[in-house]
């Protein structure tokens, strides 16, 4: 019966993020409360195209009064895009510090068709994930959609008191045009792991990370992003966002090839790229933003020059022309 | 006492100032000094500009002009006051410091016996000099 409580704040996630360039949703379909613990990502972004390498730290914080810790939990991600994306899994390796994902898929390939205003480009499974892109041009037919997309798998359909202003919200969320959106169903262990990570490729004129969603996760989260950009990222851009910047750094693009070969591929001709490390960690409702960055020109870019080379400035040159001062006047 | 202190400061000069510019210099050829740590920046700074300061009065001693006396103890006093400044700073800085600057940290580190150095014998020039000048 919990899964009723569940299935309408999931449906506001996904309908909440109608202005947001991307939104990722957690949203657990059975009875267990998901507890977001740390979200990984490895950002390359070209100015046109971006690579987004993903992976989650989940603990499921079990609210049933018999926990059964073999019951397998399976979580939909929702990501929508304004373009098709490419979807392939991505290497644990360019995650160096994190343990490889070890996780079996326990249930079969479901298979979609076209349901009215609501197309399925493409399903297919990945590890632990199933991924189905979905093109909607109406919210009615994508809220329907998703009803059913439950149903099938034996999930009570939600009660949402407020069902038009949802459809009213994901239809705005249509119009702005973000017709797609990525449906991944993940299952998750009962213990804190990591979900395998996989790698979305799509047009994009900005770098955008989906954060608002989180906010809607209990307790507190944190998230290690890793940014690869031709230029570098002001840092204003990134503190505004509750963000510290870790370190940055220019990176050979060879050491970029060998995390992941498509990220390397984004930066052809480029020797070098700038790599940011920037980091979150607090509570996952303060989240009210995405990471929608821009390379460009800060200030803060010449404050180094001015601390190393001003000491120097202001210690010759009042020497210097005190100098000449008393030498033209013979002293 | 003039001929020692030429010296001294020569030494000093070029203790301080051939790490701090080399270091510089190999940051600089790496693209990194814009995202120099603001606290990394700073110290580097002063610690070439005591050292451009302790060369600079030698040079107006080379060319015979009566304010490089007076340039070279206000240099030693520098010498003096951006060593503290590095070390009380360390002191300040370190609980704040993260892993990720390990490499900059260690660097800036290597200053520290330089410095020391520097400043015991600055230390002994300023005492010698207060001492000559009260006699």
């Amino acid at each position: 019966m919990r899964l009723r409580k569940y299935l309408p704040i999931m449906l506001v996630l996904l309908l909440y993020s109608s202005v947001a360039l991307a939104d990722r949703c957690i949203i657990p379909i059975l009875p267990i409360k998901v507890r977001e613990e740390m979200q990984v990502a490895i950002i390359g972004w070209n100015g046109e195209t971006e690579v987004m390498i993903l992976s989650t730290v989940v603990s499921p914080a079990i609210i049933t009064q018999k926990p059964d810790i073999f019951k397998k939990v399976e979580l939909v991600e929702v990501l929508p895009l304004k373009t098709i994306p490419s979807v392939e899994a991505a290497s644990i390796k360019a995650f160096y510090v994190f343990e490889k994902l070890m996780m079996k898929s326990y249930y079969p390939f479901g298979t979609f068709t076209l349901r009215g205003g609501v197309e399925v480009i493409y399903s297919k499974r990945i590890g632990p994930h199933t991924i189905t892109l979905l093109e909607a041009d109406s919210g009615e037919d994508l809220y329907d959609w998703i009803v059913n997309y439950c149903r099938s798998r034996s999930i009570d359909p939600p009660k949402v008191a407020n069902v038009s202003e949802y459809i009213s919200v994901l239809n705005d969320y249509i119009d702005d045009g973000y017709q797609y959106f990525a449906i991944d169903v993940v299952e998750i262990g009962v213990f804190s792991t990591y979900i395998m990570p996989l790698k979305y490729k799509f047009a994009s004129d900005c770098i955008y990370y989906p954060l608002r969603v989180s906010k809607t996760l209990s307790g507190e989260t944190q998230i290690r992003l890793f940014i690869v950009t031709k230029d570098r990222i002001p840092p204003e851009q990134i503190e505004s966002l509750g963000f510290k910047i870790l370190n940055e750094k220019l990176i050979s693009i060879d050491k970029i090839a060998e995390a992941d070969k498509d990220l390397a591929n984004l930066f052809k001709g480029c020797n070098k790229v700038w790599a940011t490390l920037i980091y979150y960690e607090g509570p996952a409702d303060k989240l009210d933003r995405d990471l929608i960055l821009r390379p460009g020109f800060s200030l803060r870019f010449i404050v180094p020059y001015i601390l190393l080379f001003s000491p120097t400035l202001a210690v010759v040159l009042p020497i210097l022309a005190l100098e000449i001062y008393f030498r033209r006047k013979g002293a | 006492m003039g001929e020692v202190l030429d010296k001294i400061l020569a030494l000093l000069g070029l203790i301080y100032l051939v790490p701090a510019v080399t270091l510089s210099v190999v940051i600089g050829l790496r693209g990194e000094i814009q995202v120099l740590p603001a606290y990394f920046a700073t110290i580097m700074g002063l610690y070439v500009s005591s050292g451009v300061l302790c060369i600079l009065s030698i040079l107006l001693k080379y060319f015979k002009s009566p304010r490089a006396r007076p340039l070279g103890i206000i240099s030693l006093y520098y010498v003096v006051a951006v060593f503290l400044i590095h070390v009380s700073s360390l002191f300040a800085y370190a609980p704040y410091h993260s892993l990720v600057d390990y490499e900059m940290f260690t660097l800036l580190f290597l200053f520290t016996p330089i410095g020391l150095l520097n400043t015991l014998i600055a230390i002994a020039i300023i005492i010698y000099v207060s001492v000559r000048s009260r006699t």
